[in-house]
C-alpha cells in the first residue's frame, strides 16, 4: 500500500506541475469527478496515464485503469482520490 | 545535415516510399527519427533508428513506446505513414484484404496515435500527422474499402485534434493524390492516369511536396494549426 501511495503521490505532483489550475490534493476526500471538482477532463486523463506509467515503473506491472470493470462499477472509481486509490490497490493486487 | 534539435519524430510505415522520404527529410533537418515498420527500411543514417513494430498489435506498439521513452531526446511527433491498399471491385474483394486495410489504416493508426499522444500529453506539446488520399474525396471504382479507411483516417485526425487541442497537440492531414510508390504500382496504371487526368492540376503528388507539408505542420510555429487538411492536386476536402 505504501508503494501505491507513493505512485499516486508522484502522479499527483506531476499533474499539478503540468496543470496548476487543477491543484489536485493527495487527500482521500478530494473530488476528481462531479460536483465540486476543479479537475478538468484533460488533467484527469493525464493523471490516469501518469498513474499507469508509475505503476509500470515502480511495480513492473502494466495495468489499464480504464476498462470494462471501471465502466460497470456503480460508483465510478475515479470519483475521489480515495476511491481511485482503493480501485488501484484492487487492480494491482489482482482482485479486479 | 542540420545539428540535432533534441526532438524525436516517429514515422510509421518507414519501409514504404513515403515513410522513407519523410524520415530522410526529417533526419536532414535535425530530428531524431524513429522508424516503425514490420519490414526493414532502407534509411540507416546516424539520427535514424528502426524498431520493428506491427502497429496492428498493441503489445508491439507498447514495446516500441517503452524503448523510445528511454531515449535521451524528447518525443515530439508522430507521422502516420503506414498504410495498406488493395484495389479491387468491392463485391469480389477477399475478406483478408479488407481486414488488412481496416486493421492497418484505421485500427493500427488509431492505436499508435493514442499511444504516442499519451506520451506527448506529458509535455503539452506535440504533432500528429495523418495521411489521407484522393480516394476518400473521389471514391473511385475499385477502392471502396480503401476509400472508407481513408475517410476514417481524416475523421480520426479531426476528432483527435479536437480532443488534444487543449494539450497543445495538433493533428493534421496531408491528402495526397497518387504518388509513385510501391502502393501505386499495385493499381492499374491506366485507371490511375485516368483519375489523375480529372484533377485540376492533373498531377501526381511528389515526395518533395509531401515532405514540405509535413515540415510545415511539424514546425513549432504551427502550434495553432490543428484539424486542418492540405490537399494536393487542386482537390478540396
Amino acid at each position: 500500500m505504501e508503494e501505491l501511495n507513493s505512485v499516486m503521490g508522484l502522479a499527483i505532483d506531476e499533474i499539478n506541475q503540468t496543470f496548476p489550475e487543477s491543484m489536485i490534493q493527495n487527500e482521500d476526500q478530494f473530488v476528481l469527478i462531479g460536483k465540486g471538482s476543479s479537475v478538468d477532463s484533460l488533467a484527469l486523463v493525464s493523471l490516469i496515464i501518469s498513474i499507469e506509467g508509475n505503476i509500470q515503473k515502480s511495480l513492473g506491472k502494466r495495468v489499464s485503469l480504464v476498462n470494462e470493470d471501471s465502466f460497470n462499477m456503480t460508483q465510478s472509481p475515479f470519483s475521489t482520490v480515495g476511491s481511485l486509490k482503493t480501485y488501484i490497490a484492487e487492480l494491482v493486487n489482482g482482485s479486479k | 545535415m542540420a545539428p540535432s534539435n533534441g526532438k524525436i519524430v516517429i514515422v510509421t510505415g518507414v519501409s514504404g516510399t513515403i515513410g522513407n522520404a519523410v524520415a530522410t527529410s526529417l533526419v536532414n533537418q535535425g530530428y531524431s527519427v524513429v522508424g516503425l515498420s514490420r519490414g526493414a527500411p532502407t534509411n540507416c543514417s546516424d539520427n535514424f533508428i528502426h524498431i520493428p513494430t506491427d502497429i496492428r498489435d498493441e503489445a508491439s506498439i507498447n514495446q516500441a513506446i517503452d524503448e523510445i521513452s528511454d531515449m535521451p531526446d524528447v518525443l515530439y511527433a508522430l507521422i502516420n505513414a503506414a498504410g495498406s491498399m488493395t484495389s479491387m471491385a468491392a463485391l469480389v474483394m477477399p475478406n483478408a484484404a479488407m481486414t488488412e486495410m481496416v486493421q492497418t489504416n484505421i485500427l493500427g493508426t488509431l492505436m499508435i496515435s493514442r499511444a504516442v499522444a499519451r506520451q506527448l500529453i506529458k509535455h503539452r506539446n506535440g504533432r500528429i500527422i495523418f495521411f489521407g488520399s484522393m480516394a476518400s474525396i473521389l471514391n473511385p471504382m475499385g477502392d471502396a474499402t480503401y476509400s472508407i479507411t481513408k475517410h476514417a483516417t481524416v475523421g480520426m485526425a479531426d476528432a483527435l485534434g479536437m480532443e488534444l487541442a487543449k494539450a497543445g497537440i495538433t493533428c493534421n492531414s496531408v491528402i495526397v493524390t497518387a504518388t509513385k510508390t510501391g502502393m501505386s504500382e499495385k493499381v492499374n496504371r491506366e485507371a490511375l492516369e485516368e483519375i489523375i487526368h480529372t484533377l485540376p492540376t492533373r498531377s501526381w503528388t511528389t515526395l518533395s511536396e509531401i515532405t514540405r507539408v509535413v515540415e510545415f505542420f511539424l514546425d513549432e510555429a504551427s502550434s495553432g494549426i490543428t484539424c486542418q487538411k492540405i490537399c494536393f492536386g487542386g482537390l478540396r476536402y
